[in-house]
């Protein structure tokens, strides 16, 4: 019986000498070195020598440029050696800081590849990115949503300086050190909120309930998030969780509210899977998930730059004995598409929303010097039927554009037929379970209220309701016995039943 | 000096014969609330203290009257698996006992039911548990003890059941043989078909601890020629020699300084330079002195093993008789010898001829001469005079367990098994003595074992002499060569000697695998290599022999057993007769001397082995694990571990393309 025996030997293994480590640190442009063998021998779009080597002095002399120094490209560079070589020639010869050269070349041979998902990281980069997969953020943490111009919190997270100090759900945030936050996007408020961890920062707030307004002193800490959250609707035995990120934690939170769930009165006789906005994750985490609705199964098909195909299979894991939807939108990208797909393939759920992201690539991140770190793309993945995702995203099942309507669909493909919305504390309910909306779901207008149009047509299954804007409700009221709106404390609650 | 304390202590503990270390039962304040008046107490207190069950924090209640889970039970054998790893190593060839959840290839392990999920408590020592069973007795061990799909996790695990599964550490050759040895050890009793309780499994799981504290699991496999001539354990290696006062003097500070230092690897040049100066003037203890001058890292070895005989000297100049302060000296004396023996391959004869000198001035015989005698014993091996050790282990064999196992190993390797069965029978069973009594009992079934060689040695040739008879067959593989992964299927035509190898392989250089495609030709001596990048084909020759372990495959068993004293071992369960097999590198080593090989010439080969997995109703080999590891004179260390799975016998046909042959270009 013959074994793999020859095989070391024909492939000249052994010959790719590894170049030692103590070497690799003494020359300047290792760090460039490090990432062009990387990126050259790895990447999954083969990229050609020339190109990196001509991306990395394009780059850098892009960058002498700004600082008046003209450093001209040869297109006759195109190896590593010549790389190196005139990398260090410039560097001598204008006393470039190193460490910047490396970050330009490097960029540079990044940008060639036309892929936003291999980036170079810094130690502060990395741990930065690695942060926000397991949902950790540096804050005082609560919550904030826009409403009417005013920034109001919309919750504040337990276990931090927030919820010890006297900040209350529905404060709204007027300044911070003396800045006013009034007119501010919620992208430049966000600007003025964050900082270091440990750092102070002086919080003015309205309170509307004694309309007071107070100077509250916060200390910005680091902040563990839950992955997962979650709740029950009201009657129906029908779940709702929303996974934030594929973290490590995600597949345990996932599971314990599921467990939550189970002991209830009545059994759980469906799901929604919110992965709405949630960018992805760990590759591992999301085989976990999966393996929360499904016994065993093929979760994804990898290729890569050599033409290997690899299966990731699902194992040990356990059925789902209800209906799942998954609600997806634009925002929803990599881990999430891999999940929804591959749960899609396998007819355990329905995907509801718009059309995902489409990051359909894998990528690992490889340590470079000095706590720096390369994320590179090494595998494009396929559902398990094969679909492509990379570059087309998953069109769902049932598409539905507007945030509340997606999750009203949901309900109804899972056979819910009574509709309780209600807007309080500044979220908008939907049968028991809050959905923080950017845009109300109702407004008062000269006639009466009005309802956005989206949702009221996904109500009554009626495109000609239209899907932009907000219409008129007592027509329908009147109309339609379906219907029951109350008031109370100036806040609406809507029934809607069908047949 | 790291690099030496960590030789030293290993030559002084490892290679012992470790002793029952019972954890003294009176603690303090019992881990559950409910035990206080249950029988099993004192077990269920040790078994905690052992790490074997959970307690503390949310877990007040043990609940030993309620039945034990096959969940439970599982959970305890992976706890008592962790604590026998090393002694089973030889037999599961798997070393990181976290790590091989993960899997060693491409493929990640899983359990074959439906009803253990992932992510629950119980699944990943369940799992370890499987993989070792599969190491051990085959593919899907497990399902032999709990067939089906299901392994119903929450039901209560019977004292059958549980009997099964722990013949991985009774190593009982025989499948319905584990109830025995599990009564006869006193670790299970009553009805077979019963159920266990918890308090009874504490009781079992406390024996079994102490069980596996004892040298009994394979004790006269020497797998990685390291065991052999076996020492005695030494538990204190730095002690003061002397006793001291509270108020010691300025010189008996200095020296309890010095020690402390080196004890906690924190000595420099000036320890030793102090206790120079300690060494010549009037200090007393010079045994000590001169015991740790042999300590330091910056003088030659030689100068080190002078320090050591002249501890030994200052030890008789006392005259006072303190053995285990010889054995100390002694166990000094040869450790150095050892880390001598690549310099100085006529240290031992040298040392010995040292060490012969005290042997006059103590009463023959007696704890003192014993002390000396485990050393003299394993210098004479050492340095080929084997009779002489023998009649010196025989000596005070009765007396010492160490002496007398090596006297038993060393008569099995001279096949002078008939000697070593009636050493062991005159040794008389001893209720005092139960540690004695255990350890015979595993070497006598071990010397049994051993009267069986030749009949596994022909069940195993039987079983590769029919692969080799099949016209045609597909291998399953996955391997790691040197950091290299392959994963592969081969189809193999035995007739026309042509096979087709296809997957893929991943180097460690690299962070993705490549493709892997190509045919062998043995008729002409020639392999087809497809090279992806190029899309070409090119073609080596196979007349060269790369490695070792290509060299001992073309050996038939009789060969192995014979030229290169393999050892084997047979295990049966469920369907399969598992056959294990040991090579010694030393054997190895010599036989390849002449050998002209590609990497170089051989200078060790540390691990040498082989696991067959043989369907017993068809005496077809349906698995093979193996793991070797080679070290070349450039250096170069060769670690081969890898897997197949062979099947489809007689239904593959395979043909090598015209356009492979005709477009190949050769490369060497």
């Amino acid at each position: 019986m013959r074994r793999l025996r020859h095989i070391v030997l024909a492939l000249s293994l052994f010959a790719a000498a590894v170049p030692a480590q103590a070497a690799v640190e003494t020359k300047p442009f290792s760090e460039t070195t490090e990432v062009y063998r990387n990126v050259l021998e790895n990447h999954l779009s083969r990229p050609a020598e020339k190109q990196l080597v001509q991306g990395a002095l394009q780059q850098v002399s892009e960058q002498a440029a700004k600082m008046k120094l003209q450093l001209a490209v040869s297109p006759a560079d195109d190896t590593l050696p010549e790389l190196e070589q005139r990398l260090m020639e410039w560097q001598s010869r204008y006393q470039l800081d190193q460490k910047a050269m490396n970050r330009w070349a490097i960029n540079g041979m990044l940008g060639t590849l036309k892929d936003p998902h291999t980036a170079f990281f810094t130690k502060e980069e990395l741990q930065r990115f690695q942060a926000g997969v397991e949902n950790q953020f540096v804050g005082f943490g609560f919550r904030l949503r826009l409403q009417g111009g005013a920034l109001l919190i919309r919750e504040i997270i337990p276990q931090s300086p927030a919820s010890t100090s006297d900040l209350q759900k529905g404060d709204q945030i007027l300044a911070v050190d003396g800045l006013s936050l009034t007119g501010k996007s919620f992208e430049e408020a966000y600007a003025l909120l964050k900082g270091e961890e440990g750092s102070e920062a002086v919080l003015t707030i309205f309170r509307p309930a004694n309309k007071q307004e107070k100077k509250i002193k916060l200390k910005r800490a680091y902040l563990s998030i839950p992955e997962v959250e979650g709740s029950l609707f009201t009657s129906n035995g029908i779940g709702y969780i929303s996974l934030e990120t594929f973290g490590s934690e995600a597949a345990y939170q996932l599971r314990d509210k599921l467990t939550e769930f189970s002991q209830a009165e009545q059994p759980l006789k469906g799901l929604i899977l919110d992965l709405r906005d949630n960018g992805g994750g760990y590759l591992t985490a999301a085989r976990d998930v999966a393996s929360l609705f499904l016994e065993e199964g093929l979760l994804m098909v990898t290729t890569n730059r050599n033409g290997v195909e690899l299966e990731t299979w699902v194992r040990n894991g356990r059925e789902a004995t209800y209906p799942i939807r998954i609600l997806v939108n634009e925002g929803t990208a990599s881990a999430s598409e891999l999940l929804s797909g591959a749960m899609r393939d396998h007819g355990i759920a329905k995907l509801i929303g718009t059309k995902t992201y489409g990051k359909g690539s894998a990528q690992q991140i490889i340590p470079l010097m000095d706590g720096d770190a390369l994320k590179i793309t090494l595998h494009e993945y396929f559902t398990p039927k094969r679909t492509v995702v990379n570059h087309v995203g998953l069109t769902p099942d049932v598409v539905v554009e507007d945030y509340l309507a997606q999750v009203v669909e949901a309900l109804r493909s899972l056979g819910v037929k009574s509709f309780e919305l209600r807007e309080g504390n500044g979220d908008t309910y939907v049968n028991g379970v809050a959905f923080p909306v950017v845009e109300p779901l109702f407004k008062r207008e000269q006639g009466g209220i009005a309802i956005r149009a989206a949702v009221l047509a996904q109500l009554l299954q009626d495109k000609k309701v239209g899907d932009k804007g907000y219409v008129p409700l007592p027509p329908y009221l009147q109309r339609m016995k379906q219907f029951n709106l109350k008031q109370a404390n100036g806040e609406f609650l809507l029934r809607f039943q069908t047949s | 000096m790291q690099n030496i304390i960590r030789n030293v202590t290993c030559g002084l503990v490892v290679c012992g014969l470790l002793l029952p270390t019972l954890a003294n039962a009176q603690a303090a304040e019992l881990p559950y609330t409910d035990i206080g008046k249950h029988w099993a107490k004192q077990a269920i207190v040790r078994s905690v203290e052992a790490g074997l069950f959970a307690a503390g924090g949310k877990v007040q209640k043990f609940y030993p009257e309620r039945e034990m889970t096959r969940a439970e039970f599982l959970t305890l054998l992976d706890r008592l698996f962790f604590e026998a790893q090393g002694q089973l190593y030889p037999l599961t060839f798997l070393s990181e006992h976290d790590e091989y959840v993960r899997g060693e290839g491409f493929d990640q392990p899983y359990l074959p039911y439906t009803d253990v999920d992932r992510l629950t408590w119980m699944y990943g020592s369940i799992l370890r548990t499987s993989i070792v069973l599969e190491r051990m007795y085959g593919p899907k061990a497990l399902q032999q003890v709990f067939p089906g799909a299901e392994l119903n996790p929450q039901l209560p695990i019977t004292r059958g059941e549980a009997a099964r599964l722990l013949q991985m550490f009774t190593l009982a050759g025989e499948d319905k043989l584990s109830w025995e040895s599990a009564v006869h050890r006193g670790w299970l009793t009553g009805e077979k078909t019963a159920r266990l309780k918890r308090g009874e499994a504490a009781v079992m799981a406390d024996k079994l601890y102490q069980f596996l504290q004892e040298d009994v699991i394979l004790p006269l496999l020497d797998y990685d020629g390291t065991k052999f001539p076996t020492v005695p354990q030494i538990r204190e290696m730095f002690p003061l020699f002397a006793t001291y006062t509270a108020n010691p003097s300025k010189e008996e500070q200095a020296y309890i300084d010095i020690v402390e230092a080196i004890r906690n690897n924190e000595d420099d040049e000036k320890t030793f330079d102090d206790l120079k100066s300690l060494a010549n003037g009037s200090f007393p203890n010079q045994i000590g002195v001169h015991y740790y001058l042999s300590w330091n890292p910056s003088t030659e070895l030689t100068e080190n093993l002078d320090e050591a005989f002249a501890a030994i000297d200052a030890y008789f100049a006392d005259k006072i008789v303190l053995p285990d302060t010889l054995r100390l000296l002694a166990a000094n004396v040869y450790d150095i010898a050892l880390q001598l023996e690549s310099d100085d391959p006529a240290v031992y004869e040298k040392t010995l001829a040292r060490m012969l000198s005290y042997e006059k001035k103590m009463k023959p015989a007696s704890e003192e001469w014993q002390s000396l005698a485990f050393y003299l014993g394993a210098l004479e091996v050492k340095s080929g005079q084997l009779e002489q050790a023998l009649a010196r282990y025989r000596t005070f064999s009765d007396k010492k367990p160490v002496a007398l196992l090596n006297a038993i190993y060393y008569l099995v390797e001279e096949n002078r098994l008939q000697e070593a069965k009636e050493l062991l029978s005159a040794l008389a069973p001893s209720k005092q003595n139960q540690q004695i009594t255990l350890l015979r009992d595993a070497w006598m079934q071990e010397v049994a074992t051993l009267q069986n060689q030749s009949t596994v040695i022909n069940d195993l040739s039987y079983t590769l002499r029919r692969m080799e008879n099949v016209s045609s067959l597909k291998v399953e593989g996955e391997s790691t060569l040197s950091g290299y992964l392959f994963k592969y299927t081969q189809e193999v035509d035995q007739r026309e000697r042509i096979s087709r190898t296809t997957g893929f392989y991943h180097s460690p250089n690299k962070l993705v695998p490549e493709k892997l495609e190509m045919y062998t030709d043995e008729r002409n001596k020639v392999q087809y290599l497809h090279e992806f990048d190029r899309n070409e084909w090119t073609k080596t020759g196979t007349e060269t022999i790369d490695f070792l372990h290509e060299w001992v495959e073309g050996k038939s068993v009789y060969e192995r057993a014979t030229k290169l004293h393999a050892r084997y071992y047979k295990q049966s369960f469920g369907s399969y007769d598992v056959i294990t097999e040991w090579i010694p590198g030393a054997v190895l080593r010599k036989q390849a001397k002449k050998l002209d090989l590609d990497h170089g010439s051989i200078k060790q080969v540390p691990v040498y082995m082989n696991k067959y997995y043989i369907d017993r109703e068809t005496d077809m080999l349906l698995q093979q694990v193996w793991r070797y590891e080679e070290i070349y004179d450039s250096q170069e260390y060769v670690a081969y571990t890898g897997k197949e799975t062979y099947g489809e016998w007689d239904r593959v046909k395979v043909r090598i393309p015209d356009e492979v042959v005709k477009g190949a270009t050769y490369t060497r």
